[in-house]
């Protein structure tokens, strides 16, 4: 199988998934209650305004009605206005992306950065202190909630030693990075112990491998041969791990935005659901979904790229 | 009325308390030498103001606006036909340089000021008035309540505008210096679209909008057909979001900001006596209750009942160990001491043996259950929930908390679905007249059944409509004062306390207050240079 057809393929496969996310997303915020008129007309609101308005925003209608024309309409890119911004649902979405995305980004190459030394150090000492210390280390950032670790990060890093703001985001790329430096770092967290036991584990299944073995009887230093022959080969499997858990945190930007009171995508959906928007519950359920199955693609993409012995079927 | 759903974001003309601490410390100071540069009285122009809000705007049109910081906002931008006095007493023209009410208080007439434009330079003529007016009462307006009474609205000329209304309304002049009664213009909406409100719209009023960086800051420059000569003061506003409240105090101690607005109140005490801040505060328009639901629980529909659990309560102790002292006990359904005709005397003061007594000659004297429900993630509320189940328990009543999520309060509230329901609402305007319908009036008389409680005193409903009508001021406040009386006598509400709104400027900056509906306005402060 040729690429286009495998990537036809997948992308025909994702198409059940996101339309999944979709009515899943449809049918929750529909179910939980508050009404969306109420909340947008207020208190003071009459019985007959509030259906008036319920009317006009199609909420009268059968809930299968409604759902088959929230999916026409956003098949044509169209995903509604939202109640609360009275503007275009996506332009609200893409102002605030940026911040969803770089803070993501962040924490991705940030956990990297605390994986990798220490799945090296402890593949390198297997079985030993060293080795037993970077596990449990992780096991136990693993167990920590993302939204108490912040929490924890920034009474200690911005209030006791305040090196780091409290909040915000911050104007120009140095002082963004200074702005998103704790909650990356409370993201990669939880994403680094995930990858260190992944990359350890893969590590050491390669360190006793033949051309490895050969490596080290050619006198090869220790660190020259990790570096060759170990991590290139150990990587993959840390790709699939990441590609799988992009999406998953994604969804960990939603506490992580709150906690620091970041501008992004996580903090706009805990306000949707809030003032009951649905257009915008479903825009960013169809944004957010649809960034998973691209990740996800991608990462299938890179790993056949790397590995000659992937095929595409 | 608003709700106030979070009070970490409280902050708030009836009495201005102002603590001049660059002055009262300057003799004390002068030896150390670098002192703040006051403000004085008199106005100077130039310089920019800038202003720490703990949140950004949402959107810019009014008609779709309920949230504070986009109505506070708006109001910079846009002029409405009159305005609330400095010190929050009386209501004066603005944008109408003069206007009369008819004798039944049906017909209100305004001359509008020739020389006021729009940000475009185009003149502001009677049409926009009543496009405006007519825009925000459609039926998905979010401020259609705005416009009690039904009023017609016509453009009788080009500056005259005659809104007619079905039934005698005194109060009808109060929301004419609201948000809902923002004055648009015909011509910018009908070209640009309803969309192009919320993001780019055009001012009507002292400033306009200059730049809007989502999330971080908004920036206003003076317009120049803003008709009153040599307003505003300053060249620029920028208005920036500081989310964090101890990142807004920091911001404005460094001088990084000129004024910081909802200052904590459990912050207040470490802003107050620092050299170069002024602090000032005010209780606001607004009161936090619990309401019981007369219709759904038994033991609340007794009058005995309710007034054993209001003599139980004492404000006093939540006023200090909730506000910090930074509050005053509530004394009557009205909503704070700034209310007109606002009267002290039927207050219910805190007597548990008295409570004990109209508990015991009450239909349930061995106590009864009942679930009191909160907005989740409001502390305020959460405090003030577990200090009154406290006091429950004297009478043998078991009170149980249950937060819920906003969105779901909101339904439980408007769906009657409620035992006792904590809630902080506000008014909006100087007179009663704007609460009274919700708070007491069934939803066939135009209410929502007593704030969807059940309760009902025909009485008082109909005290309340001839208040309405009532042009001579001391009959009207004869009558309200009647109003509060029978409505402190069975507690229809257990009426808790007003909060205090405090915020700080550095003490170079003048004429800045915030009124008790919490707006504020910037067109009259001033810089002096530091």
């Amino acid at each position: 199988m040729n690429i286009i057809t495998f990537l036809r393929k997948r992308i025909l496969q994702s198409l059940p998934v996101v339309f999944g996310i979709l009515a899943v997303v449809f049918l929750v915020v529909r179910m939980i209650p508050g009404d969306p008129a109420r909340l947008m007309l207020g208190i003071h609101a009459s019985d007959a305004k509030l259906s008036a308005l319920r009317e006009q925003l199609g909420l009268d209608q059968p809930i299968w009605q409604q759902f088959t024309q929230f999916v026409g309409h956003a098949v044509q890119g169209e995903l509604g206005t939202s109640l609360v911004f009275r503007r275009d649902v996506l332009e609200v979405i893409l102002d605030r992306l940026p911040v969803t995305l770089s803070l993501v980004a962040f924490a991705v190459l940030l956990s990297v950065a605390i994986s990798l030394p220490l799945a090296m150090l402890a593949s390198m000492r297997q079985g030993r202190g060293a080795d037993f210390l970077v596990r449990s280390g992780a096991t136990l950032t693993l167990a920590m909630p993302g939204f108490w670790l912040g929490l924890n990060l920034l009474i200690l890093f911005a209030v006791i030693f305040p090196l780091f703001p409290v909040s915000g985001y911050g104007k120009g790329l140095g002082d963004r990075i200074w702005h998103l430096f704790l909650p990356a770092l409370t993201i990669a967290f939880s994403l680094a112990p995930i990858l260190i036991r992944t990359l350890r584990a893969s590590l050491i299944e390669i360190m006793s491998a033949p051309h490895v073995d050969f490596a080290r009887t050619k006198g090869l230093p220790e660190l020259v041969l990790i570096r060759r022959h170990v991590l290139r080969n150990g990587l993959m499997a840390t790709i699939t791990i990441l590609g799988v858990n992009i999406g998953w945190l994604i969804g960990g930007s939603v506490v992580v935005e709150t906690v620091f009171t970041l501008p992004g995508i996580g903090a706009l959906i805990i306000s949707s659901v809030t003032a009951r928007d649905f257009p915008m519950i479903q825009g960013i359920a169809l944004i957010f979904g649809g960034m998973v199955v691209v990740i996800n693609l991608v990462t299938d993409l890179i790993y056949a790229a790397l590995d000659p012995r992937v095929s595409y079927d | 009325m608003r709700i106030q759903l979070d009070m970490l974001r409280f902050s708030g003309l009836g009495r201005v308390r102002k603590l001049s601490v660059g002055v009262a410390l300057a003799g004390a100071l002068m030896v150390q030498g670098a002192l703040a540069q006051t403000a004085g009285t008199d106005p100077v122009k130039g310089g920019v103001l800038v202003v720490a809000r703990p949140a950004d705007v949402v959107l810019w049109d009014p008609k779709f606006t309920n949230d504070n910081d986009s109505l506070w906002a708006q109001g910079q931008i846009f002029a409405t036909l009159l305005q609330n006095s400095p010190d929050g007493k009386e209501i004066q023209p603005w944008l109408a340089e003069s206007w009369e009410m008819s004798p039944d208080a049906k017909v209100f007439t305004f001359k509008l000021h020739d020389n006021a434009k729009f940000c475009d330079g185009t003149p502001i003529t009677a049409a926009d008035v009543k496009f405006s007016f007519e825009r925000a009462m459609e039926p998905d307006s979010a401020i259609s309540w705005q416009y009690p009474s039904s009023p017609q609205v016509e453009a009788i000329d080009d500056l005259t505008v005659k809104i007619t209304l079905t039934k005698s309304n005194v109060a009808f002049a109060s929301y004419l210096t609201i948000w809902g009664t923002h004055i648009l213009s015909k011509a910018y909406v009908e070209k640009t679209g309803v969309e192009a409100q919320s993001t780019a719209p055009l001012g009507s009023g002292p400033f306009c909008l200059d730049s809007w960086e989502k999330g971080q800051q908004v920036v206003l420059k003076p317009n120049p057909g803003y008709w009153v000569a040599g307003q505003p003061y300053v060249d620029e506003v920028d208005m920036r979001v500081v989310q964090d409240d101890t990142a807004r105090l920091l911001q404005l101690r460094s001088g990084e900001v000129d004024i910081a607005l909802s200052i904590p109140l459990s912050q207040v005490a470490s802003l107050t006596g620092v050299d170069g801040v002024t602090m000032g505060s005010v209780p606001i328009y607004g009161t936090a209750a619990i309401v019981p639901n007369v219709a759904k629980v038994p033991a609340l529909a007794d009058v005995n009942v309710r007034m054993a659990m209001s003599l139980a309560v004492d404000r006093q102790a939540m006023v200090d160990a909730l506000l910090f002292g930074n509050g005053q006990p509530a004394k009557s359904p009205f909503y704070g001491p700034g209310i007109l005709y606002w009267t002290p005397e039927f207050a219910i003061p805190y007597d548990l043996e008295k409570a004990k007594a109209a508990m015991a000659a009450s239909a349930f004297p061995d106590g009864f259950a009942a679930t009191l429900t909160i907005p989740g993630g409001d502390d305020l509320a959460a405090q003030t929930a577990v200090i009154f189940k406290d006091q429950m328990a004297n009478l043998n009543i078991d009170v149980t908390i249950s937060p819920v999520e906003s969105g779901t309060w909101w339904e439980m509230w408007s769906g009657s679905a409620f035992e006792l329901l904590y809630k902080l609402g506000t008014n909006d305007v100087i007179d009663p007249a704007e609460n009274i319908p919700f708070d007491f009036w069934s939803k066939d008389e135009g209410g929502s059944d007593s704030a969807f409680s059940g309760y009902h005193n025909a009485e008082i409903v109909t005290i309340s409509q001839a208040a309405e009508a009532e042009l001579d001021t001391t009959k009207r406040a004869a009558l309200y004062k009647d109003l509060q009386r029978l409505a402190m006598a069975e507690s229809p509400q257990f009426y808790l306390f007003h909060p205090d709104t405090v915020w700080a400027t550095r003490s170079n900056i003048g004429g800045f207050s915030v009124f008790p509906t919490k707006a504020h306005r910037f067109w009259d402060v001033w810089k002096v240079a530091e």
